[in-house]
């Protein structure tokens, strides 16, 4: 569906080579193998791609001179910000370019007035949040990478974080972007005000890996701290007996800051780890932070305490001052460092469940890694049903890797079958191109691919992320057949 | 928890996904209806008519899931009972503008209600919606989850964009507690301090749910607990407004002394601390001052629009019977032009309806 359109000689690299090294201070073009080396990946280091060079301009008239010449010789262009992502949405591509934006890293201004903060992409999460601080402001969605993901990569993953359950995602604390479109146009969408006119292209653009155009500074929504928050954690002696208390402490009309499960294999590694206190004997613990004015806090711990006990926790702890609260929180932080020290790798899986799922997804999925003897340790975000199982591994052993990555698609075809979604923070990129089958049927992929076509239509940015082609889905075996129609006919291969 | 039973969804949506198909096999232009009561909110459409109001019903909700899933059709009015019965609602407060409001009027014109500026716009709400796009084709997009970031946000594509893009068959939208508690001051302001105020406020972690301006009048809503509440009123000052609720339904809907009569009216969407306006009129700001209407002799509708777009902003016309958005800019325009013909390539859907390219 996208068309790829890959130099096909060396005489054609060096021409397109020759022309960015013309072009752009020399410093800002790099193509030695050994310096390449060095973005071959994004955090899923699994998938690794040299690319043919990689730019670093400092001023957005370089950006449109790179767009130019990758115009020209049908380069593809993958832009990267800290290289945090977990789902290879900033792999490189064969014969393409990767455009790092890591100099466009300046907070060009912070407006308390209209609680907004205007940046580059390359600035990182956590430095906008700095930065607003002195003001009493804070920029709300939080990936677990925040002091080194970037403002542009969270744009272009909708990241999320544990406060998404109260604050929302990026989508939801964006107001508006300056994009370059692939014909090297600025395009303004959105408005501090926040409406625009039109449709709404600002939530179209979030969330869509870098395919559409190339952000060059976002306008963030920044909230007021909240004037104290406190965390409750509840012990369990079951996981079910946790996860049943996530839905009643939603249907008690508390909307948690953050509400996140450890189950015990996490719980043992996290205590080995940096000891804070949990019962290794627990099977489950529920950490629930409210925060808000100090009387509605005090209400709603109140409330939590009670509907923990009422469903069976053994324990409750809660934070008497912020340092325990953030030590309590340096437990849930520390799980995916913890149970790198249990297992020679592990591989973090990212979907999206219904709340009332909780429970039977758990329990289905230490059925799937019995059947397929491995363990599977869960944290994840429980209130709004965001789970991270970590199937614990060794790349070492001959087939074990298939067999984690077979179990993984099962945990993902598990998450569609109850209503929820293969990626709820980390994207798609190129390791869910498969998984995209479950849950979009034929006609919602080929819409996918008409909206890339529409901002995009030589496929120039980031080709071959996020939507799968037709013919992968049908080799994926998962391609919906309508009507008894034969399948696949008159889908274009390439 | 609530389902339709299924033969039921599957009778009633068939019945009108076909009767939609039919119209788009015969390549007709088509004219989205289903309250009518939002037709003043763009421009006039030619085409034939298409009414999804039959198409109502809640198809799922599950208060403890905070999400309920409803065909477009359904009065939103009655939505927002069932939900009250739940103890919960639509926190973006959206505006009916006319008792026969469907759910997919609502979405389609992308309209928020006072509590926008504090507890967001209707597509912060929105999880997942079913659309039939322009060739006929049944698609859905999001899913009942709040983080899901598989594909292309399409759904919150619908939000405003008028039936131009798709005609919306059901909607899943996310839902919270109603506040337990809820209050409005009133402080005698000039427009000025009023702004000024806000910002100060809204920097605060006060519970606020929204706020206007009038004629020398600030009101500001708090909702929460009694007690934090009572204490963010005590601090913000002004005087106790009652029969609030009555005052806020009177924005929401329009219905406020100020939107009586007018011929023509003017809507601005503007960053919150936005200059005072030089124009000689009447104005009302809600929306902690982001949305700003005004009424007043001004004919030149460029000039507006152009002074709008200066402050960062966006403006509406509405005249009587039509409105008219400020327009977009070359490169924008090219990029509706082509989302449309990615969804409607034979331009069949609403034509004209917010701009008349597409």
């Amino acid at each position: 569906m996208f068309k790829q359109r890959k130099i096909k000689n060396s005489k054609n690299h060096s021409e397109f080579l020759k022309t960015l090294l013309h072009s752009l201070p020399k410093e800002e073009v790099i193509y030695e193998p050994e310096e390449l080396s060095v973005y071959e990946c994004d955090g899923l280091t699994a998938f690794r791609v040299l690319p043919l060079a990689v730019v670093i301009p400092q001023k957005i008239e370089e950006i449109l001179v790179i767009l130019s010449a990758c115009k020209r010789f049908g380069v593809p262009i993958v832009v990267r910000g800290g290289g945090t992502g977990l789902s290879g949405g900033a792999t490189p591509v064969e014969g393409g370019i990767v455009l790092s934006l890591s100099k466009f890293n300046q907070i060009l201004e912070i407006d308390p007035i209209n609680q907004v903060a205007r940046v580059e992409p390359g600035v990182t999460n956590m430095q906008v949040s700095q930065s607003a601080a002195p003001y009493g402001l804070y920029f709300a969605p939080d990936p677990s990478s925040q002091i080194a993901c970037t403002i542009g990569g969270n744009i272009a993953e909708n990241a999320g974080g544990i406060h998404c359950l109260k604050y929302g995602l990026t989508v939801n604390n964006v107001l508006a972007i300056k994009m370059l479109t692939v014909e090297g146009e600025i395009v303004s969408i959105g408005n501090v005000g926040g409406e625009s006119p039109g449709c709404d292209l600002l939530s179209l653009i979030v969330g869509s890996e870098g395919m559409l155009g190339i952000v060059i500074e976002a306008t963030l929504r920044l909230l007021p701290k909240p004037e104290c928050a406190k965390l409750v954690v509840g012990c369990f002696d079951d996981v079910t007996e946790a996860s049943k208390t996530v839905s009643q402490i939603i249907a008690s009309g508390i909307v948690p800051a953050g509400l996140e499960i450890m189950d015990k294999l996490v719980i043992e590694a996290v205590q080995s780890y940096i000891q804070v206190g949990f019962p290794t004997s627990a099977a489950a613990v529920l950490l629930c932070e409210l925060d808000g004015m100090f009387e509605e806090v005090e209400e709603e711990c109140r409330l939590v305490e009670q509907i923990m006990i009422q469903m069976g926790a053994k324990e409750i702890i809660r934070s008497k001052n912020e340092e325990e609260r953030l030590l309590l929180w340096k437990a849930r932080k520390s799980a995916f460092p913890a149970a790198g020290r249990i297992s020679p790798d592990y591989y973090c899986m990212d979907g999206t469940i219904p709340r009332k799922s909780l429970a039977f997804v758990l329990k289905r999925i230490a059925e799937l890694a019995a059947q397929y003897n491995l363990r599977v340790g869960n944290v994840f975000h429980a209130g709004d049903g965001n789970i991270h199982p970590l199937i614990l591994y060794d790349n070492s052993i001959v087939g074990e890797m298939e067999r984690v990555e077979s179990l993984g698609e099962k945990i993902l075809e598990l998450c569609v079958e109850v209503g929820g979604s293969i990626t709820g923070e980390h994207g798609v990129g190129l390791e869910k191109l498969g998984p995209m089958c479950l849950q979009f049927s034929l006609e919602e992929i080929q819409q996918f691919h008409r909206i890339k076509r529409a901002l995009d239509p030589d496929a120039l940015l980031n080709p071959g992320k996020a939507i799968p082609t037709l013919h992968r889905c049908a080799e994926f075996g998962k391609m919906h057949v309508h009507q008894g129609q034969i399948a696949f006919a008159g889908i274009e291969r390439f | 928890m609530i389902d339709c039973p299924s033969s039921a969804t599957d009778s009633i949506t068939n019945e009108l996904i076909e009767k939609i198909r039919r119209v788009i096999n015969l390549k007709e232009k088509i004219k989205i209806i289903g309250g009518g009561t939002k037709e003043r909110l763009g421009r006039k459409v030619v085409g034939k008519p298409i009414n999804v109001s039959e198409n109502r019903g809640i198809i799922t909700y599950d208060p403890a899931e905070l999400f309920v899933t409803v065909k477009s059709g359904t009065p939103i009015g009655s939505l927002e009972e069932v939900l009250k019965q739940h103890g919960q609602y639509l926190p973006f407060e959206p505006p009916h503008l006319g008792e026969q409001a469907t759910v997919g009027g609502v979405v389609a014109c992308g309209l928020s209600g006072p509590s926008r500026p504090y507890k967001g716009a209707l597509k912060d709400y929105l999880l997942k919606v079913r659309i039939i796009n322009g060739k006929g084709e049944v698609l859905t997009f999001g899913s009942q989850v709040i983080k899901n970031v598989a594909g292309f946000d399409l759904f919150r594509l619908m939000a405003g964009a008028q039936g131009t893009l798709g005609i919306i068959l059901d909607v899943t939208f996310k839902v919270l507690p109603l506040p337990p508690f809820s209050t409005t001051v009133v402080l005698e302001k000039n427009a000025t301090e009023a702004l000024r105020f806000l910002s100060i406020i809204a920097a605060k972690y006060f519970p606020l749910s929204a706020s206007c301006y009038y004629n020398n009048k600030l009101y500001v809503r708090i909702s929460g607990y009694e007690k934090s509440v009572r204490r963010a009123e005590k601090e913000i000052g002004g005087d106790i407004l009652a029969n609030d609720h009555q005052f806020w339904n009177s924005v929401k809907e329009r219905t406020h002394p100020f939107f009586i009569n007018s011929q023509r009216l003017w809507r601005l969407v503007l960053p919150q601390a936005a200059p005072l306006l030089p124009m000689e009129g009447e104005w009302f700001f809600d929306w902690g001052g982001s949305q700003r209407w005004w009424k007043g002799e001004e004919d030149n509708r460029e000039a507006i629009f152009r002074w709008a777009r200066d402050q960062g902003g966006y403006a509406w016309c509405h005249d009587k019977e039509v409105t008219l958005a400020s327009p977009l800019d070359t490169a924008l325009l090219r990029i509706h032009r082509r989302l449309k013909e990615a969804f409607d390539p034979f331009g069949l859907l609403n034509p004209g309806r917010i701009y008349e390219e597409f």
